[in-house]
C-alpha cells in the first residue's frame, strides 16, 4: 500500500502522466459534477421541506455551504502543495498551488455573495457582520494576497516559492483568524439568528447538502485539473511531447 | 552571532543618522488619528467609545508603512548575500530585523500612544491596558510584517503588495488589541486579551522568523 | 414535491429574488471558471500549433532568412497567454 503511494506520488511529479492521465478523467469529472449537480439541486430546491424559521429562503444553503468549505479546503491544498514544492522542488506541486489560488478566490465569493443575499431575508439586511461571513471576507483577503504576489514576482521559481510560504503563513493564520472572530463575534452581538447552524436537520434537508458538498469537491477538482494542464502546456511548451500531442499538431483544430 | 549583533547596531546607527525613516511614520500615525474626530464627530463621550481601535487602526497602518524599507536596501546593496555567505543562521538575522524595526517603530509608537489617547478623550482607566496592548501587540505586528516585507524585497512597488499580504494577517491582532483599551475604558477585566496578545507574540516570535529566512533566500534568485 | 406550480416555485414562498439571485451569481461565477480554462486551452493550442508550423516551415522551403526571423516571434507570441 505505502509502495504504491509512494509510486504514485513520484508519478505526479511528471507532467507527462499527469496530462495523459487526465485526459482520460475530464470526461467522468464532468459527468459526476453534472449529474451530483443536477440531483442535489432537484433534491434541494423540489424536495426538501422549507424552513420553520427561514421558509424557502434557507435553500440557498445548497451553494453557500459547499462553496464555503471548498474555499477552505482549497487553501489547505494550495499550502500543502506549496509544502510539497518548497521541500520536495516538485514543480507539479508548484503549479497545482496556482491553479487552485483562483478557483478558491471563486468559491469564496460564491460564498460571500450568497451569505450576503441570504442575510436580506434573514436579518434584514445586505450585510451583517456575522463571524462566519467576516472569516470567509478575511479568507479571500488572503488568496487576493497570495494570488497578487505570485503575480508581481517575475522570475519563476521565486514567484512560485513566495507564494508557497505566503499560503503556509497563511494555513497556520487561518485558525487564529476564525477563533478570534468568533470570539470577537460574541462580544459584540448576541448569536441571533445563525445563517446554518441547526440543532438538527431533517434528512430530507441534509441529503441534499451532503450531495452537493461532494459534487462540489469533484468539480473544484475538475477545474484544478483544467487549470493544472494549461500549465502543463504552458510551461512544456518547448518540450517534445508536448508538440506531439494530436491538439498540437492539428488533428483535432 | 557576532553578525547578528553587528547587524542590530548598524540598523540602529542607520536609524539614528536617518531619523525620517522612523520619525515619518510616527507623524502619519499622529496626523491618521487627528482625521477621525474631523470625519465623524469630536463628541467626547463618542470618541471614548472608538479611541482603542482608532489607536490601533492607526499604530497598525504606521507599522505598515515603515514595514516596506525593512528589507530594500539590504536586497540592493548586496548585504544579503553577505549575509547567506556568511553562513550566520538567518533565522537569528531574521529575528533580529524585527526587533529593530519594533524598536524604531512599534516602541515609539507605544510612547506616543498615550498624547493621542488625550487627544482621543480615552477613559482613564484605559491607558494602561492601551501601553501593554501596543507593547505586546507591536512585536507581533514586527514579526509579521518582516515575513512580508521579506517576500516583497525584490518587488518593484512593493510596499502596496506587503499590505495586501501582511492586513489580513493582523485581524486577530487588532480584535485582541482594540477590545482590551475598549474593555479597560469601560472599567472590565482585560487580563484575558494582554494574554492572547502574548501567546500571540510567542508564536510570532518562534515561527516567523523562519518563513522570513525562507523568504529572504529567495532574493537571490531574482 | 414541495411546490403546487411552477409559478410557486419560482416564488420560493415570496423569497424568490434571494434565491434565484444567489443561484443566478453562483451560476455567473462557476460559468466563468468553466470558460476560462477552456478559452486558455485554445489559446494556448493555437499558438503552439503555429510555433510548431513556423519551426518545420524553413526546412521546407529551405530559405535561410526566414529561420532567423522566425526564431524571435514565437516566444513573443507565447508570452502573452501565460495562465
Amino acid at each position: 500500500m505505502w509502495q504504491k503511494l509512494v509510486r504514485l506520488y513520484h508519478r505526479l511529479g511528471s507532467p507527462k502522466w499527469f496530462y495523459e492521465i487526465t485526459s482520460g478523467w475530464i470526461f467522468w469529472l464532468t459527468l459526476v459534477s453534472v449529474i451530483g449537480c443536477v440531483a442535489g439541486l432537484v433534491m434541494g430546491l423540489l424536495f426538501a421541506p422549507a424552513d420553520y424559521q427561514q421558509g424557502d429562503s434557507f435553500r440557498i444553503i445548497y451553494i453557500h455551504v459547499p462553496a464555503a468549505i471548498v474555499a477552505q479546503s482549497a487553501f489547505m491544498m494550495m499550502a500543502v502543495s506549496g509544502a510539497v514544492y518548497l521541500v520536495w522542488k516538485m514543480k507539479m506541486a508548484a503549479w497545482v498551488a496556482r491553479a487552485v489560488a483562483p478557483l478558491g478566490a471563486s468559491f469564496c465569493l460564491i460564498a460571500l455573495f450568497t451569505g450576503a443575499i441570504w442575510g436580506k431575508p434573514t436579518w434584514g439586511t445586505w450585510w451583517v457582520w456575522d463571524a462566519r461571513l467576516t472569516s470567509m471576507l478575511l479568507l479571500l483577503f488572503l488568496y487576493f494576497g497570495v494570488m497578487a504576489l505570485q503575480r508581481a514576482i517575475e522570475s519563476e521559481e521565486a514567484s512560485h516559492k513566495a507564494g508557497a510560504i505566503l499560503s503556509l503563513v497563511g494555513v497556520v493564520n487561518i485558525p487564529i483568524i476564525k477563533y478570534s472572530v468568533e470570539w470577537w463575534n460574541t462580544l459584540h452581538q448576541p448569536a441571533t439568528l445563525k445563517l446554518t447552524e441547526k440543532p438538527s436537520m431533517a434528512p430530507e434537508m441534509l441529503w441534499p447538502l451532503l450531495i452537493m458538498i461532494v459534487t462540489t469537491y469533484v468539480f473544484f477538482a475538475l477545474m484544478v485539473i483544467l487549470r493544472t494542464r494549461n500549465e502543463i502546456l504552458w510551461h512544456e511548451r518547448k518540450r517534445g511531447w508536448v508538440q506531439e500531442l494530436p491538439e498540437m499538431l492539428g488533428g483535432k483544430r | 552571532m557576532s553578525l547578528v549583533a553587528a547587524t542590530i547596531k548598524r540598523d540602529l546607527l542607520l536609524a539614528a543618522r536617518n531619523p525620517g525613516e522612523w520619525l515619518n511614520p510616527l507623524m502619519f500615525f499622529l496626523m491618521v488619528v487627528a482625521l477621525f474626530p474631523l470625519a465623524v464627530d469630536p463628541d467626547p463621550k463618542f470618541l471614548a467609545r472608538i479611541a482603542g481601535g482608532v489607536i490601533w487602526v492607526a499604530a497598525l497602518l504606521a507599522t505598515l508603512l515603515s514595514l516596506d524599507a525593512l528589507y530594500k536596501s539590504d536586497v540592493e546593496d548586496g548585504t544579503l548575500e553577505q549575509w547567506l555567505a556568511s553562513g550566520e543562521s538567518l533565522y537569528l538575522l531574521a529575528l533580529a530585523k524585527a526587533l529593530v524595526h519594533w524598536l524604531c517603530s512599534g516602541l515609539p509608537l507605544t510612547l506616543m500612544a498615550p498624547v493621542l489617547g488625550v487627544m482621543m478623550a480615552l477613559p482613564q482607566d484605559a491607558y494602561w491596558a492601551m501601553i501593554l496592548s501596543l507593547l505586546v501587540g507591536t512585536p507581533v505586528l514586527s514579526l509579521l510584517g518582516s515575513v512580508g516585507a521579506a517576500l516583497t524585497a525584490g518587488v518593484r512597488s512593493g510596499g502596496l503588495l506587503l499590505s495586501l499580504l501582511i492586513l489580513p494577517m493582523y485581524v486577530p491582532v487588532l480584535i485582541f488589541a482594540a477590545s482590551a483599551v475598549y474593555h479597560a475604558g469601560i472599567g472590565m477585566d482585560y487580563n484575558g486579551q494582554i494574554g492572547f496578545l502574548g501567546a500571540m507574540l510567542a508564536l510570532a516570535a518562534c515561527l516567523t522568523p523562519f518563513a522570513a529566512a525562507a523568504a529572504l533566500k529567495l532574493n537571490l534568485s531574482r | 414535491m414541495e411546490f403546487n406550480s411552477f409559478s410557486e416555485f419560482l416564488a420560493m414562498g415570496r423569497h424568490g429574488f434571494y434565491v434565484w439571485l444567489s443561484y443566478g451569481l453562483a451560476a455567473l461565477v462557476i460559468a466563468v471558471n468553466v470558460i476560462l480554462p477552456m478559452l486558455q486551452r485554445r489559446r494556448l493550442i493555437r499558438e503552439q500549433a503555429q510555433r510548431v508550423r513556423r519551426q518545420q516551415r524553413p526546412n521546407k522551403t529551405a530559405a535561410g532568412n526566414a529561420s532567423a526571423s522566425e526564431s524571435a516571434a514565437p516566444e513573443a507570441a507565447t508570452v502573452k497567454s501565460r495562465p
